[in-house]
């Protein structure tokens, strides 16, 4: 089944925060299964539901080696971030063609509604954390690359608007 | 049909009696078909193999994978340089087969060879006939991006598999599947298809070839395995599939030539030729979506071979080897 498209930045959904979900009902286990397919065929490691257009607080994860592994979560918030950072190449299929280095804690420990319904609470390390992280950014309505500063996100932007030509 | 075991379990089910064949095949997509014949009870009266060739470390004379198989299962092995000759074709004739099985044998039979067998000449082609006539039907049919293919049985003739059909296989191709892995799989059901044709010798029909689908299957020419990063993405995926193991689609990466072994196309859109590693997998921008239809911006690398490596999965690559920021 084809999910729908990634909305382009500066799509408003990707701007502005999302809602908190209530209940996890059958609707929105079958969008957590499209945003993994979404997810899949990038290929990326996360995606937040925003990215689709849809805007409530759901992202899934999934950085394993073999991938089939995806994390699904509502209302995630983050509890605990480690002190030491990691760097990684981020980018985003809403705005396509342009990347940037982020530094961002190396490990998290997040809160969130697990496809069970029930509040969980895990540990995210590396790969896995910067995506959990790289999310609940999508989630407050950020891009990854608003937290560049304001010359190299403007050069950012800049560069992929002249692919898009 | 596929995956049925071989060896032993088809000595009780022999259906026709045992014949007297002459086994021709040069490569390793030839070894399981012999191996099948000799569990079904068959009387290998000699194997034809194409003469050693220079090969491996020192490039010494080596013999082929079914001369060496042959050889150990203490089969009488011929390797003429050619069938042209008469004295080749008296020897052959000499046999007094029932039956000839070719696969891959890589030597163009003369008719006299053609007609010596009593029942024939029988070719293993691994396609689904008429489509992909010709010497690389395995690697044709994963560049076109076929969803099917299979093996087929033919009686042979003069022309290039022009011959008519006793019976035909077929399987899907695999999502990402590689000329490698879809080769191994179709020598299993080959095997299986000819021992399934020699038992109902008797009952089978061949059925002429039609004339619309015919499509050949060229030589793969090792100019046809650079990869091209401003060729639209799935194009891209299908030909480093294809021409896996062998010869190995390839790009530069810097100064260095690499081999690109496993592919996938993927949505994201990224310049030409542009490398973005992830933890197992790269992903290399493509010509972007021109046509609706095609949603792939960019390719996905599973498995390559860096100069002078091992083959291996990207995640085990990527741990000593920071890729350049693009392939050319």
């Amino acid at each position: 089944m084809p999910h729908r498209p990634f909305v382009p930045w500066p799509h408003k959904a990707l701007r502005t925060p999302a809602q908190d979900v209530g209940a996890i009902t059958d609707e929105i286990r079958t969008l957590w299964d499209e945003m993994i397919e979404a997810m899949d065929a990038m290929p990326g490691v996360g995606l937040a539901a925003v990215q689709l257009g849809v805007p409530l607080r759901l992202a899934v994860v999934d950085a394993s080696d073999k991938r089939g592994q995806a994390v699904r979560m509502a209302n995630p918030v983050i509890l605990h971030k480690s002190i030491e950072l990691r760097r990684h190449e981020e980018a985003s299929p809403n705005l396509p063609g342009v990347s940037a280095p982020l530094d961002r804690p190396r490990a998290v420990t997040v809160r969130f509604l697990n496809a069970d319904g029930v509040y969980d609470r895990q540990d995210f390390v590396g790969l896995w954390a910067t995506s959990v992280q790289h999310q609940i950014d999508h989630l407050d309505g950020r891009m990854y690359f608003d937290n560049l500063s304001r010359t190299k996100r403007a050069m950012l932007i800049k560069k992929a608007r002249k692919l898009q030509g | 049909m596929a995956g049925r075991p071989f060896g032993e379990s088809f000595l009780g089910q022999m259906k026709g009696e045992a014949m007297r064949i002459v086994f021709m095949g040069t490569p390793d997509f030839s070894v399981p078909v012999l191996e099948a014949l000799l569990a079904a009870g068959h009387d290998i009266c000699a194997v034809y193999s194409q003469p050693p060739r220079p090969a491996g470390r020192g490039k010494k004379d080596r013999p082929g994978p079914v001369h060496a198989r042959a050889e150990a299962l203490g089969l009488p092995v011929r390797h003429p340089v050619s069938l042209k000759g008469v004295e080749v074709q008296a020897d052959f004739a000499a046999l007094d087969a029932d039956v000839a099985v070719v696969v891959a044998y890589g030597l163009i039979l003369p008719q006299s060879v053609l007609d010596a067998p009593k029942r024939g000449c029988l070719n293993i082609h691994a396609s689904l006939l008429p489509r992909w006539r010709g010497a690389a039907p395995i690697h044709r049919a994963i560049m076109a991006g076929d969803a099917r293919t299979g093996v087929c049985v033919m009686q042979m003739e003069a022309g290039l598999d022009t011959g008519p059909v006793l019976l035909c296989s077929e399987i899907a191709i695999e999502q990402g599947e590689t000329t490698g892995r879809l080769h191994q799989r179709l020598s299993k059901l080959g095997a299986q298809s000819i021992v399934d044709a020699l038992a109902q010798l008797d009952d089978l029909t061949p059925q002429p070839q039609p004339d619309e689908g015919v499509t050949y299957a060229a030589k793969i020419d090792k100019a046809e395995a650079r990869v091209d990063w401003s060729r639209p993405a799935s194009e891209i995926a299908r030909q480093i599939n294809a021409l896996s193991p062998f010869p190995g689609a390839w790009t530069m990466a810097g100064d260095e030539r690499i081999k690109l072994l496993q592919a996938a196309p993927a949505q994201l859109p990224w310049p030409q030729g542009e490398v973005h590693v992830s933890h197992n997998h790269l992903t290399v921008g493509a010509r972007p979506i021109v046509q609706a239809g095609d949603p792939f911006g960019s390719v996905v690398i599973n498995r390559l071979q860096r100069a002078g490596k091992k083959p291996a999965t990207v995640s085990d690559v990527l741990r000593g080897w920071t890729p350049p920021h693009n392939f050319t």
